[in-house]
């Protein structure tokens, strides 16, 4: 992947982060994006029903994810779910947030607000 | 409520289209939420706490995306490009450029609302500054002498005879001149006129006989030759004149020298000693007896001193002394009054005073209190026109309240959406004013083309500093007036709730404001209609007045029958008496009569006492008034009403028993029982050269006629028999069934047949000079009607907007209360209601206001009061006609209302 030009990119609202990061490995549907966001937090980050619609229409209007058929296997589930998938101008912004995260780390560790692991 | 129940709830406070589109997946969501607290300790209640944290974030946003699509569509469907709408503000005010940008295609995008707006505006700008460049150059421009701030004049007063005003006597203006530290020069002037014959045709000009310093007291130096010196009329040769700037190019053509030039004046050649510049005006009051043009000036020709002390003349002028003021210059001349009373103890009766004056003042004097009243009426005029755009503004802002929410809830700060507010206001200000710039210097010149002799004497209207900035500040206070009511709007923009509502933001505190406008529309349109109105009633009394004698249909001239060229009585008395006989012979004339003076024309240009017999000497200058000598057809041509006795006939002549008429003022202030016919009074006749106190009988008593002003009753008036005081001016009226202008040739014609020396001189229909007194009334009622006319527009305007918008804001509790049985009646009453009750208010806000202000109009009232009950119950009954027709559309559109539709 290309290296993000962070001078240009805006930092990403939490809840957007969330999302695209839930979409990273597979599409999903409202619900299955709640759960996977509350799962990832250990049940910290709940999102709400309007934030989640609310987020999800910008998102698909700034081109960030898109509609899609649905898994392959149409019974796992309700068909009138709608899934959703991430598409290229996400993950570049997904991939640009976290690296932002990951230089905050860093920049974190080497002040040493946190312990630094690994190679010592 | 159940769970359930509140997740429906929760999800109607979403826009349609979202619920359209998540609906079921968010109540997915909503149930996942309640499924995983269930168990937990406050579960529910941590349930509900999460709905409602969640939908307090995400409404104003899914709203905003919903208004944000559709401006898109709009802006794709117009496709053009919205520069700032829905942009973020950045924090300060650079956005201010694309602010103006966005609020003058906000404006242009209604142009009703910037008709009304800028209209509203540009009518009460245009019209302040077209009245106070007027203002400007009469009240405020100085007169065109040299340091005209110093310059005063000095009036007469007898206190104990009620008059003021008068003129200064030959022997006052000497104690005057002689008081030290008071005037630093001082001179005096009289108006008459006098005969000229150049090339043979003789001519009737003004002229002023003057003291030899008076051109020295304004700082007027000639334009060529010189001015009058000291001892001028005492040099053994004729004394020399000087002429107007007007004379000389008429009658010297190809003179380059005045001093080799001559003026034949009476049967003597006099030099000319010098011309005076070109333009040359003496601004006197009008009430002065002061023409503003004077042909030529002449030094007086006789020692100030050797006239008697009580005949009064002289209008004098004065240059205060260094380091005098107004207040130090009345103590001084009032200390010269004592000393006038202690040596000559025939004016110790009358309390004789002096009054000093600044001269532009005082030649303002009429004119001040109705411009000041214009300029009050302009001033609620514009606040009327900005109480109108603050109207609009705030109905606008408020239904922009959702626009306004959605930029509050986009991240605009407070100060980013004030701001875009006041840009609009600003926009709407600068276009206002600048129309209404053009328009007031428009309506200036237009204004002052159409003034009238007497209202000012001043020839420019400066389009100056002083106006300019006088339209800045009219702007600046309308716009910042009208500029705050949409701030009132905006303190309750509240997002959520703004962002609800299907009109906007409607809440009770604009409801207010907008009661409030309407009741000061209404308020102060009546204070404008009821000043107006009643101008206009005081105008039609004044015309409709009775002043004693019939002007219309007259025609008058004047002749100079110059004592110079006739010093007989006996000449002058034979003379007009030919030149009546003469006239009456001409064809059509059926009545013809001649007097000293005409009623309206040269009042009081002296005057004299008048007492009856047996008046002890210490009350003898109580009677001083004005003295007319009249032919014997003079009250048959005004149609003057004889009450008792007799007028007079040609056997009233210099060999007969002396006589006289007086009028009602006169008879019943000395005779308290009013039988005058018969008794005897001591009148002043002009025989051999000079006024002479004369016993003379009442023969006549006469209605009085209003001499001086139409408006101003008579205080007292005595006529002689021409023959009997025959003076050096005569003026004719002639009453004829001919067309005024063939009589006029006639006449011309005539006059210099019946003796070569003369000339008919101003001739003029008699109507002209009442015209000429009423046309001051006549010009402030039309301003004054005009105003109305606009303020009962702008007034109507500005209800219409706000009822209608009213309804706008309340259509659909008239659609549902259509759908729930109401008639259309009921709909009707209260739109009509809702401006009628707020109009009443105003009418019952606007009376005691309009008594108030009227009074200060109280000066230019004739014959009506400021209170006038008719006035003020026809001007409220149709103030109220117009709130009804305001309403009458709005109130259309309510009953038009269609539940189905509306309730959608």
């Amino acid at each position: 992947m290309a290296p993000t030009d962070n001078s240009t990119t805006k930092p990403l609202a939490g809840t957007i982060f969330y999302i695209l990061l839930a979409l990273a490995d597979r599409d999903e549907y409202g619900l299955g994006i709640v759960e996977e966001v509350a799962r990832r937090t250990a049940g910290e980050v709940r999102l709400g029903p309007g934030t989640l619609y609310n987020a999800i229409k910008r998102m698909l209007a700034d081109g960030l994810m898109e509609e899609t058929a649905g898994p392959a296997n149409p019974g796992d589930g309700d068909p009138r779910r709608r899934y959703y998938r991430i598409t290229p101008e996400g993950r570049q912004r997904l991939a640009g947030e976290a690296e932002r995260l990951e230089r905050l780390v860093l920049a974190a560790r080497s002040k040493k607000v946190l312990p630094v692991r690994g190679r010592s | 409520m159940s769970p359930r129940g509140l997740a429906r709830l929760v999800l109607r406070c979403y826009p349609a289209s979202f619920r359209q589109e998540f609906g079921d997946e968010w109540c997915e969501v909503a149930a996942w939420h309640r499924r995983t607290l269930r168990g937990t300790t406050f579960g529910r209640l941590r349930y509900a706490g999460a709905l409602l944290r969640d939908a307090a974030r995400s409404v104003p946003g899914a709203y905003a995306s919903v208004i944000a699509e559709r401006m898109e569509r709009r802006r794709r469907a117009s496709a053009r490009p919205v520069t700032s709408g829905g942009r973020r503000g950045r924090p300060g005010w650079d956005g201010i450029g694309s602010d103006i940008h966005y609020a003058v295609r906000g404006v242009l995008r209604n142009p009703l609302f910037a008709i009304a707006a800028v209209g509203s505006l540009a009518m009460g700008i245009g019209a302040s500054t077209a009245i106070f460049s007027v203002v400007n150059a009469v009240l405020l421009e100085p007169l065109p002498y040299q340091d005209p701030g110093r310059l005063t004049i000095v009036w007469n007063e007898f206190p104990t005879a009620g008059l003021a005003r008068l003129p200064v006597s030959g022997p006052e203006l000497q104690m005057l001149r002689d008081e030290p530290g008071l005037f630093a020069d001082v001179g005096g002037i009289w108006a008459t006129s006098r005969a000229v014959m150049h090339d043979g045709q003789p001519e009737t000009v003004s002229a002023g006989l003057v003291t030899p310093d008076f051109f020295s007291v304004l700082g007027v130096e000639p334009r060529l030759g010189r001015g009058f010196v000291r001892g001028e009329s005492d040099a053994p040769v004729p004394a020399g004149v000087l002429v107007s700037d007007e004379f000389w190019r008429s009658h010297y053509p190809d003179a380059t020298d005045p001093s080799d030039q001559v003026v034949r004046l009476e049967a003597s050649d006099r030099p000319i000693v010098g011309v005076l510049p070109p333009g040359f005006e003496l601004l006197f009051p009008p009430d002065g007896g002061i023409p503003e043009r004077i042909d030529l000036f002449t030094p007086l020709p006789w020692n100030l001193y050797v006239l008697p002390p009580d005949q009064h003349y002289l209008r004098v002028v004065g240059r205060l002394a260094d380091g005098v003021d107004l207040v130090s210059a009345q103590q001084h001349v009032t200390a010269v009054a004592v000393r006038v009373r202690e040596t000559y103890t025939q004016l110790a009766a009358t309390g004789d005073q002096f009054t000093v004056v600044p001269l532009h003042g005082d030649a303002v004097r009429n004119a001040r209190p109705t411009l000041l009243a214009l300029l009050g009426a302009v001033t609620l005029f514009l606040l009327l026109a900005s109480a109108n755009v603050a109207g609009l503004l705030l109905a606008r802002t408020t239904t922009r309240g959702r626009e306004l929410a959605l930029r509050a809830s986009l991240g605009a700060s407070r100060r980013r959406i004030v701001q875009l507010l006041l840009a609009e206001s600003s926009v709407l200000t600068g276009v206002g004013a600048l129309l209404g710039l053009v328009l007031g210097t428009f309506a200036g010149d237009l204004l002052w083309s159409l003034r009238p002799e007497g209202v000012a004497r001043i020839d420019v209207v400066p389009l100056d500093g002083r106006v300019l900035l006088f339209t800045l500040a009219a702007s600046v206070v309308s716009g910042t007036l009208f500029g705050l009511a949409p701030l009132v709007a905006l303190s309750s923009v509240r997002t959520a709730t703004s962002l609800n509502e299907r009109q906007g933001i409607g809440g009770p505190r604009q409801h207010r404001a907008r009661g409030l406008i309407i009741v000061m529309e209404v308020a102060v349109g009546l204070t404008i209609l009821v000043g107006a109105t009643l101008l206009m009633r005081s105008l039609s009394r004044l015309e409709g007045a009775d002043l004693g004698y019939q002007p219309a249909g007259l025609l008058s001239f004047k002749v100079s029958l110059a004592e110079q060229r006739f010093p007989t009585d006996g000449e002058r008395a034979t003379l007009a008496q030919e030149l009546e006989r003469r006239i009456a012979e001409l064809p059509g004339v059926t009545s013809v009569g001649a007097g000293s003076h005409l009623p309206l024309k040269t009042w009081a240009n002296w005057a004299e006492p008048a007492p009856p017999d047996g008046t002890p000497e210490s009350e003898r200058e109580t009677f001083y008034l004005d003295h007319r000598a009249v032919t014997p057809g003079y009250l048959d041509v005004l149609q003057a009403r004889l009450v008792s006795g007799r007028g007079f006939t040609v056997h009233d002549h210099a060999g007969s028993d002396p006589v006289a008429i007086v009028d009602r003022a006169y008879a019943s202030r000395a005779f308290a029982d009013s039988q005058a016919v018969g008794k005897r009074i001591q009148a002043s006749q002009y025989v051999g050269g000079s006024f002479t106190p004369t016993p003379v009988t009442v023969v006549g008593v006469i209605d009085d006629i209003r001499d001086r002003s139409p408006s101003v009753p008579s205080s007292g008036q005595v006529y002689l028999p021409f023959a009997q005081s025959p003076r050096w001016e005569l003026t004719y009226a002639v009453r004829s069934e001919r067309d005024p202008s063939e009589l006029a040739a006639a006449l011309h014609d005539l006059v210099p047949a019946v003796h070569g020396d003369l000339a008919a001189a101003e001739v003029m229909v008699m109507d002209e000079l009442v015209d000429a007194a009423l046309a001051s009334s006549r010009f402030v009622v039309l301003l004054a009607g005009l105003f109305s006319l606009l303020a009962l527009v702008v007034a109507g305007i500005g209800i219409y907007s706000l009822v209608a918008y009213n309804t706008t804001q309340r259509i659909r509790d008239f659609g549902l209360r259509l759908a729930l049985g109401a008639t259309q009646r009921n709909i009707v009453r209260t739109v009509l209601g809702y401006g009628l009750k707020l109009s009443l208010v105003g009418v019952v806000v606007g009376i005691p206001l309009a008594i108030g202000v009227t009074q200060l109009l109280r000066s230019l009232l004739f014959d009506v009061q400021p209170h006038d009950p008719l006035t003020l119950t026809a001007v409220a009954a149709g103030l109220m006609v117009v709130a009804v027709l305001a309403s009458i559309g709005p109130a259309r559109r309510a009953i038009s209302a269609d539940p189905a539709r509306i309730m959608r």
